[in-house]
């Protein structure tokens, strides 16, 4: 609620629009701690300034959310990292990194905030509130979870699950896993494993001299073909034929199994990690 | 179709920030019931409240309910949608049954923008061959190399004199 925002929403009720917040996610918030989750330091401030300007002595018993941002950012980077390692058990840690960043991105944050109704409950001075508020929020608030009597690790990282990794579903990865140099990339990984190096042949051409010219490269190892690739030139149809190689090799290609969203998060710091049932049956 | 559906946007059904792949959460967030206290035709939203208002809040706790009762207007019921949209119904002279059922109805839309659905299902890959190329379709045998004799001939004393 945004006391600077409509004047209609005067009437709101802010306990109840807190109260809601939680069941609507089907969580037990601790009140205490999601209020304090969600309050800026911009917020503060203003009922400060505002406290002054009518002449009285500020007695203000509020304290910002710094805290939980950062613990909330922390253990939803966490979850995030595990969950993406479980499931591209092959896909090399910088890519691992980029979907990271991609899901943790202020915007994905932002989106998924607005969605679930934070920017109703956030107490900031700026209004329409913005984005980065948006995303502290929703950090603040997994935290608060995290932190609550009814709540806990575990169903501060199913939250981070449900809300935050399904933003996957239906989310093409593969430009999130384009190395810079694919050929290079595919030749010292094969190196790497031991394997031949690869050999591109041009399995088909048309057009060709014309502008609209189209090369088919396959790549070969061990005479198994391992990717195909397009291109309106050869070197162009080589390095799309490698990235594909890669692609099917790191399990990221669009044709890959959706991603089981259902995945129980796995016991925190000090306990050894099992894959669950689940893992095994995918 | 009528002047109005020109400038209707087109597109296909999605569901709002995934719902339901994690968790399904209800996409009505707050409704007002707006009356009368005297009022005749506020009497059916008057019966809703005395009756089943408690129930439905119940059943809802992820939906804010307010009151306001405002003197000689005509009742009616506003939603607020976690997507930011409102819905309005007028209850003028409803029953509390009717007014239960636009209730329920507010409670189980998402108020998604009314727009002509191109398809009634929507996929993110919509093509299992893959993109279209000059090759798509090409015919098997031209894997199959055919070597004339001659040729089969030369090899085999190439592969010969290597074996040397």
């Amino acid at each position: 609620m945004n006391p600077t925002a409509e004047p209609s929403i005067v009437f709101r009720n802010y306990d109840a629009e807190l109260y809601a917040f939680g069941k609507r996610l089907g969580e037990e918030f601790d009140k205490e701690l999601l209020r304090q989750a969600l309050t800026e330091r911009s917020y503060i401030v203003q009922e400060e300034n505002r406290q002054k300007s009518v002449g009285i002595e500020s007695d203000l018993d509020l304290s910002d959310n710094n805290f939980f941002v950062f613990e909330g950012e922390q253990l939803m980077s966490d979850y995030v990292t595990q969950y993406l390692k479980t499931n591209l058990p092959r896909l090399p840690s910088e890519y691992i990194k980029n979907i990271h960043d991609f899901l943790l991105h202020e915007d994905t944050l932002a989106d998924v905030s607005k969605n679930i109704g934070l920017d109703d409950v956030v107490l900031c001075a700026e209004f329409p509130v913005e984005k980065t508020t948006l995303a502290r929020a929703l950090k603040g608030v997994v935290q608060a979870l995290a932190l609550s009597e009814g709540g806990g690790n575990a169903r501060a990282k199913k939250l981070v699950r449900d809300f935050v990794v399904t933003q996957l579903a239906g989310q093409d990865l593969t430009p999130l896993c384009s190395p810079d140099d694919a050929v290079g990339t595919l030749s010292a990984i094969l190196q790497e494993q031991g394997r031949s190096p690869p050999e591109p042949r041009l399995i088909g051409q048309a057009g060709c001299n014309t502008i609209l010219a189209a090369f088919q490269v396959g790549i070969y190892v061990d005479r198994v073909l391992i990717g195909k690739g397009f291109g309106e030139s050869i070197e162009e149809a080589k390095e799309v034929a490698a990235c594909d190689a890669l692609w099917r090799m790191w399990d990221v290609a669009p044709n890959r199994q959706p991603f089981p969203f259902d995945l129980e998060p796995p016991p925190s710091h000090g306990e050894i990690f099992q894959p669950s049932q689940k893992l095994h049956s995918v | 179709m009528s002047n109005s559906h020109l400038f209707m946007t087109s597109g296909f059904p999605r569901a709002p920030l995934r719902n339901g792949i994690g968790r399904y959460i209800c996409q009505l967030k707050r409704v007002t019931l707006k009356f009368c206290k005297t009022k005749g035709d506020s009497k059916g939203i008057r019966d809703f409240i005395g009756s089943h208002l408690l129930g439905f809040a119940q059943a809802n706790p992820g939906v804010v309910v307010y009151l306001k009762p405002r003197r000689f207007k005509s009742p009616h019921i506003v939603a607020e949608y976690l997507n930011g949209r409102t819905d309005y119904i007028n209850c003028h002279d409803m029953t509390k049954e009717e007014v239960f059922k636009s209730l329920t109805q507010m409670v189980n839309q998402s108020k998604r923008e009314v727009m002509l659905y191109r398809k009634l299902w929507h996929t993110d890959c919509p093509s299992i061959q893959g993109t279209w190329s000059p090759f798509t379709f090409s015919d098997p045998k031209l894997n199959l190399a055919v070597f004339s004799s001659v040729i089969k001939f030369i090899v085999s004393i190439f592969l010969f004199v290597c074996d040397i």
